[in-house]
């Protein structure tokens, strides 16, 4: 009775309020459905690390004895040595169809330009007071990619590495409510009704096999630092095109990435403890996370209507902001648009090219803050 | 506020993104490689013809 007493008492407020944290992310994940794959283990884990002597992180006692918790035991296992968001891109480039790329390869160019809220964040996150390597770390969140985020802040050891996944995953689940105000405040009506034809091309077996073994080749050879997270990106992909490892390429896209998603979310939540999470900072990160997204979306935008300038066959602005790597969310959300303007204008084809752009342009990006900053 | 490395942010933003069109232009010039490639010697997707 008398233990039962003293782990009531040690309840601290900031520990109630991250429960309050917690109990919102299953809200969301369960309720609106926002990336419930991690936004619930997240949730249920921000509640798990932050009861009194919470047994699933690692306790020090007065006495000098330290228990060792499981979470901590996973994050040195899976995070720290960056297996988890790696593992997971094989998943993810076994999930990935990179036919409407293939077939109309200047969408590339969309998923450079929506890129910049990254480094637009940077120096952003600079000017408030964060050293370069935790803005860069920040920064990344406008990567608009789960695994891309994690590999670079915990790459920096950054003590914000919590708020940072929380930050990327929450922004990721709120795509279809960031980017439609961005893509409005940038592009007229007329823009947005601009159609675009799409023819579809065949892509070659051939064109699909070695796609992902030159990506990971040029990657590499630009930014070393990245070619583990291009290269596991591509090997999944790689897997899925070669025709022959078919059940390989749908456990990876099942077993595999359900299987990390899973471990990534609960033990992402031990560095949610209140100690270090409930500061001015985590606010100040979150407010960056937005930032980053309203960037990435004016970036691709803002680089459309520039192209348009100079192309005889103009582009719809808003494919632009599907540059961003929230995959598939940003496209479904130009492709609602450009339905909700005129509902003969069908641009999810191409919002897919830049899209599936995006997801290979942020991992360049996670790679080059790696080597300008690393 | 650091404005001093807020300014020694934007070499390194100027960098970055160039860098990204840098391999971004590489990758469009393999791809139009690969689908010409392909094309020529691979027209019956990905078979080569008899």
């Amino acid at each position: 009775m008398e233990i039962l007493y003293e782990n009531l008492l040690a309840i601290q407020w900031q520990q109630v309020v991250m429960w309050v944290i917690g109990g919102v992310l299953i809200y969301l994940a369960i309720k609106k459905d926002m990336e419930p794959s991690l936004l619930l283990p997240i949730g249920f884990g921000a509640i798990l690390v932050n009861l009194p002597f919470s047994g699933a992180v690692t306790q020090a006692f007065e006495n000098g004895i330290q228990e060792i918790g499981i979470l901590n035991v996973l994050f040195d296992a899976g995070i720290a040595n960056e297996m988890f968001p790696l593992l997971l891109f094989i998943g993810i480039g076994a999930m990935i169809d990179f036919g409407p790329l293939l077939s109309n390869p200047k969408l590339l160019l969309f998923g450079a330009a929506a890129q910049f809220g990254i480094f637009a964040t940077l120096s952003i996150a600079a000017l408030f007071g964060f050293d370069l390597k935790d803005a860069a770390s920040v920064a990344i969140i406008g990567a608009a990619d789960g695994p891309t985020s994690i590999f670079v802040a915990n790459y920096f050891n950054s003590k914000y590495l919590g708020a940072i996944i929380v930050a990327a995953y929450s922004y990721m689940a709120l795509v279809p409510i960031v980017q439609p105000p961005v893509i409005r405040l940038f592009t007229t009506k007329k823009e947005r009704l601009i159609r675009m034809p799409y023819h579809q091309k065949n892509v070659s077996k051939f064109t699909r096999i070695v796609f992902p073994i030159a990506v990971t080749v040029v990657a590499g050879l630009v930014a070393p630092r990245s070619v583990a997270l291009v290269g596991f990106l591509m090997f999944g992909n790689l897997i899925r095109e070669c025709g022959v490892l078919d059940s390989l390429s749908e456990t990876a896209q099942k077993v595999l990435a359900n299987l990390i998603t899973l471990f990534l979310g609960i033990t992402v939540a031990c560095k949610m403890q209140a100690s270090a999470f409930l500061n001015p900072q985590t606010l100040l990160i979150l407010a960056l996370g937005l930032v980053a997204f309203i960037f990435d979306t004016a970036g691709g935008v803002i680089f459309a209507k520039i192209l348009n300038l100079f192309t005889k066959n103009k582009i719809n602005p808003m494919i632009g902001a599907a540059g961003i790597s929230a995959f598939p969310m940003s496209a479904r959300v130009v492709h609602k648009m450009g339905l909700a303007e005129d509902k003969q204008n069908f641009l999810l084809m191409h919002a897919a090219g830049a899209n599936v752009s995006g997801q290979i342009a942020s991992v360049i990006a996670g790679g080059l803050i790696l080597s300008l900053l690393g | 506020m650091n404005v001093s490395l807020f300014l020694e942010t934007l070499p390194i933003m100027l960098k970055g993104m160039l860098g990204i069109f840098v391999v971004t232009g590489v990758l469009i010039l393999l791809i139009v490689g690969l689908n010409f490639i392909s094309a020529r010697f691979f027209p019956d997707n990905g078979k080569k013809p008899q």
